[in-house]
């Protein structure tokens, strides 16, 4: 090789090695034991999984058919017809069409522009409250849970009846980990009557509802912004 | 129907294994007359001695190849295509990678460059892959085919004005479709980007290429077809077929068309990509070290088995997803059997570089094909074992399979190229290149850029996927934790964008006439260092 | 390996078998199900929602196709069940996604119906996750003075809201985008459990190396 005489530093031992050990192989095995060994071993266990696939694929499918209807967040209508409660059942309807489409079917709300039911002192509290925020509606900042919300929450007392509205407010204060009273629609009816000339108006936000109900909570007397900001 | 099936899996499975027993069987008895010598082919068909070749900074190896007529391999119209397809992939390389790098940053500035809809992550990403993939290295790995094919067979490059158009409207089309992709036209699948108008195009320039390099095939004056050109021309058979069906608009739907997707996503690596690159580096390794590869019958094993087995891994992308267990499975099965071909192209290439390590210290275009053989095989395993149901369910969906398409698309393919045009050019115009210290902060810089890339994103994917997984966790906690991972790919990613410029600044001195001409042999420098 | 021709026509056979098995036969199979009842095709706002979608490459960070409980815990996060291939019947081209830097959301619709906070979400992500890296889309929306009669505004938190005190509207591309994902809910039961990959649905053993 004329590359040796010009660089004996670049094609030094390795290189002598390198012939050593591949010259005398070549000839009688040109594919080493090992690869053949490997090969084997892989078409085994290749031939393997496709038959473990072969039976996963019914017990998949029949585990799809076994259960039918998707599991999404558990539908709380069908929780509580299965319950066999047919009063509940519309109520968790009506929070369904009405209600779930922002605060989400958990209650959760959405982190930044919806507060939660779930756990909100404002659903919790004296029944009277969440009454009337469902009649009235909602426009100003809110403080639930320690995050201001910058609500605007549709008035309801036009398009729902008082057994519409005490139904939902009995259902949102007695699902998920809320465990407040249920609420009568002579309840509701007493407080229409009693906000009649403000119901078009809604809420300024969390401060007016202090105002307007008292301390019904302790934490949050402090918390409420001062003055609803303007629109 | 489920037996049925089932059936036809295994009978998939049984062929691709009967083919294969039938080729060692065949080797073994040396049916195929191919022995050790025929490995030397490559120094037999230029009239040049065998022996350390690194035409990059030595003047004396800069000539360009004369076939054993004295022909001149690479007459002017030839030279012409070649570094024409040269050029545009290393611009398109530059851009393409901007563009990554603009998504790599994206990623944790979320709200940077943000007010025109071109520029947003899902375009700005969409375009780097479809320039790096379809610009820099099928245009960069067809520029090596043009020069290497004349070379390995002998002859010179057949139609090469039919090759320079092909040349010319397939970049067109990669700088239309890519276009088209910023300013919202896309046909919307993954790797399919490109809008069919353009892609017509594009299979036209594809074919007006591949028609040059199979007439030159014909008309070769060499004994023996080198193991390059085996893959070359399964390369160049193989693309268009797929490119043209995959891209069929109006045919494919819904999850059907995913199938479609994925099996021409990952064929377009496997049956394209991968055989420009090993191509390449089979002929680069025993070229610039002067020896012959370990076994070439070895090397038939390692061709035919990845046609066997790559061709049906692509539906490994839908594991878990709505296509038939049966495909999936078969695509998983097949993914891990190509354990086979790989062993058999590792065995064949790493201990030739790996036996002469001073070579490897001594050439830089040496370093990135080796470095790029070696991750070949380090990305093919990574695969298989990706590919594993157990392995797949934690990274699939995260940013390990970005780290891992890097490790192929560029750990591979990528440095195979750099060494290959570090390589081809100074034969191509006669001279050295004119700063070789930028070859060398080249290599520098996309080598650790890259490992600090390949890194980050494993580590980061991997615990991305947990997360994922980990019902107790937040899914936002899955993304969260990615940040400083991703910002570390950033770093990596503007290492390898400098080692990019680095190169691109080279390649158009060189072209503008800067660097050392070559001198009669007599008067050359004696190299060393 | 001297001869071109054998060479080419076998790679040519190969690519051709392995084309039968990943194409033509698994297409013959999902395309003969039938259509789900309870799929409706997409809706004309739907349609060029969907096309915003592709075009602005949502793809390429969100998935939409949960998988099933014993692999991941996607139902457990309200993704929505397994999905089968009947249930893409209308979808072309295809957006099962490769990629799950935000979530899944094929049943986006039906976890987040609500169109004010798919407005806000798009017009500003970190109004509503702070922590959020999905780019911010600006550009689908319109900023003035007023609202007109029929603009939909952006409800918007005050760090969010323009300094000079003008307000945020969609515009038509953005309340298309909102229509197409609340319209995304593939919550009816599934159809062809067949056509999924159920390779999951088995602890098996060999599968641990």
């Amino acid at each position: 090789m004329s590359g040796k005489n010009e660089h004996p530093e670049d094609f030094g031992t390795g290189a002598r090695d390198l012939q050593e050990h591949f010259e005398p192989h070549e000839l009688k095995n040109p594919i080493p034991w090992p690869l053949i060994a490997i090969a084997a071993t892989l078409a085994i266990w290749g031939g393997a999984t496709l038959l473990f696939d072969a039976r996963a694929t019914t017990t998949g499918r029949d585990a799809l058919l076994a259960q039918g209807r998707p599991e999404m967040t558990p539908s709380l209508v069908e929780t509580a017809a299965q319950e066999g409660d047919a009063a509940a059942a519309r109520s968790a309807a009506l929070y369904d069409s009405y209600c779930a489409t922002c605060h989400q079917t958990n209650g959760a709300g959405v982190r930044g522009a919806v507060p939660p039911l779930d756990g909100s002192e404002y659903v919790l509290a004296d029944a009277a409250l969440p009454v009337s925020i469902l009649l009235r509606g909602l426009s100003g900042p809110i403080v639930v849970d320690g995050e201001v919300y910058d609500a605007r929450m549709p008035t309801w007392h036009a398009t729902l009846g008082d057994e519409e509205i005490a139904g939902i407010v009995t259902h949102v204060r007695g699902a998920w980990s809320n465990d407040a009273g249920p609420v009568s629609a002579e309840q509701v009816a007493a407080t229409r009557a009693a906000l009649s000339a403000e119901l078009d108006r809604p809420w300024a936000g969390g401060a007016e509802l202090f105002d307007a109900f008292g301390e019904f909570s302790e934490t949050m007397a402090d918390d409420q912004p001062e003055e609803p900001r303007a629109q | 129907m489920v037996f049925t099936i089932g059936t036809l899996v295994l009978v998939s499975f049984a062929v691709s294994l009967m083919a294969l027993v039938v080729l060692i069987w065949a080797i073994s008895r040396s049916d195929l007359q191919l022995d050790q010598h025929d490995a030397d082919t490559i120094f037999e068909a230029e009239a040049r001695p065998a022996g350390f070749d690194d035409p990059s900074e030595r003047t004396e190896d800069t000539r360009s190849p004369i076939g054993i007529g004295g022909e001149d391999l690479h007459p002017a119209a030839s030279r012409q295509a070649v570094l024409f397809m040269l050029g545009m992939a290393t611009l398109w390389l530059v851009i393409g990678s901007v563009f990554g790098l603009m998504a790599s940053f994206k990623l944790h500035m979320p709200d940077w460059l943000n007010d025109w809809a071109p520029l947003t992550f899902g375009r700005v990403r969409t375009m780097h892959l479809n320039l790096v993939a379809y610009g820099w290295a099928t245009a960069g790995g067809v520029g090596l085919a043009l020069w290497l094919i004349p070379t390995i067979f002998g002859t010179h490059l057949r139609l090469p004005r039919l090759a320079l158009l092909g040349g010319v409207l397939l970049n067109i089309a990669v700088a239309g479709g890519v276009t088209a992709i910023g300013s919202g036209w896309t046909d919307g699948l993954e790797w399919l980007e490109i809008p069919w108008q353009f892609d017509i195009l594009f299979a036209i320039g594809a074919l007006c290429l591949v028609v040059p390099l199979l007439a030159t095939a014909r008309h070769r004056q060499v004994h023996h077809i080198y193991v390059t050109g085996w893959y070359y021309l399964g390369a160049m058979i193989w693309f268009p077929v797929l490119f043209v069906v995959a891209n069929i608009p109006g045919l494919h739907v819904g999850a059907q068309q995913a199938a479609v997707n994925w099996w021409f996503a990952h064929n377009v690596l496997g049956l394209w990509l991968t055989p420009l690159g090993v191509g390449a580096a089979y002929y680069l390794l025993p070229r610039i070290i002067g020896k012959p590869i370990y076994s070439y019958r070895l090397s038939l094993v390692g061709f035919w088995a990845l046609a066997l087995f790559y061709s049906q891994v692509g539906i490994h992308h839908l594991i878990g997803g709505p296509i038939p267990t049966w495909v999936v499975t078969l695509s998983v099965v097949q993914s891990v059997m190509m354990f086979i071909p790989v062993i058999a192209v590792a065995i064949n290439q790493h201990p030739l570089w790996m036996g002469n390590l001073s070579a490897f210290r001594a050439s830089v275009p040496l370093r990135f094909v080796a470095i790029g053989a070696l991750l070949y095989t380090a990305a093919s395993f990574q695969g298989s074992l990706e590919a594993l149901r157990s392995m797949n369910s934690v990274t699939h969906f995260t940013h390990y399979t970005v780290g891992h398409a890097h490790l192929g698309a560029y750990g591979f393919v990528s440095l195979v190229l750099f060494g290959g045009f570090y390589y081809v050019v100074p034969r191509l115009l006669g001279r050295v290149w004119p700063m070789s210290w930028l070859m060398h902060a080249h290599f520098w810089l996309v080598t650790v850029g890259f490992a600090i890339y390949f890194v980050s994103l494993s580590i980061g994917g991997w615990l991305q996927g947990q997360a994922m997984l980990d019902p107790a966790r937040d899914f936002l906690a899955s993304m969260e934790l990615t940040i400083p991972y991703l910002t570390g790919r950033s770093i990596g990613g503007t290492l390898m964008l400098l080692g990019h410029f680095a190169f691109a600044i080279n390649l158009v001195a060189i072209l503008a006439g800067r660097g050392a001409e070559r001198m009669p042999l007599a008067a050359a420098p004696q190299p060393g260092e | 390996m001297n001869r071109a021709l054998p060479l080419i026509l076998l790679a040519t056979t190969i690519l051709v078998f392995a084309t039968v098995f990943l194409v033509i036969l698994p297409a013959g199979q999902i395309r003969s199900a039938a259509i789900p009842e309870g799929l409706e095709p997409y809706d004309a706002a739907e349609t060029r929602g969907r096309a915003q979608y592709v075009s602005l490459g949502c793809v390429y960070c969100h998935s939409q196709q949960p998988r099933a409980p014993e692999q991941a815990p996607d139902t457990a996060r309200g993704w929505g069940r397994p999905s089968t291939a009947s249930d893409y019947a209308f979808d072309s081209p295809h957006l099962l996604g490769t990629m799950r830097t935000g979530p899944d959301l094929l049943n986006i619709g039906a976890r987040m119906p609500s169109r004010a906070w798919q407005l806000t979400h798009l017009y500003q992500p970190r109004a509503i996750h702070p922590t959020s890296i999905m780019p911010s889309y600006p550009f689908l929306f319109e900023t003035k003075p007023e609202a007109a009669a029929g603009d939909v505004l952006v409800q918007l938190p005050p760090e969010y809201r323009p300094e000079d005190g003008s307000v945020v509207v969609a515009r038509p591309e953005a309340l298309d985008l909102v229509a197409y994902l609340v319209g995304l809910d593939r919550t009816y039961p599934a159809a062809t459990p067949d056509l999924r990959d159920n390779g999951y649905a088995e602890a098996r053993e060999g599968e641990a190396e």
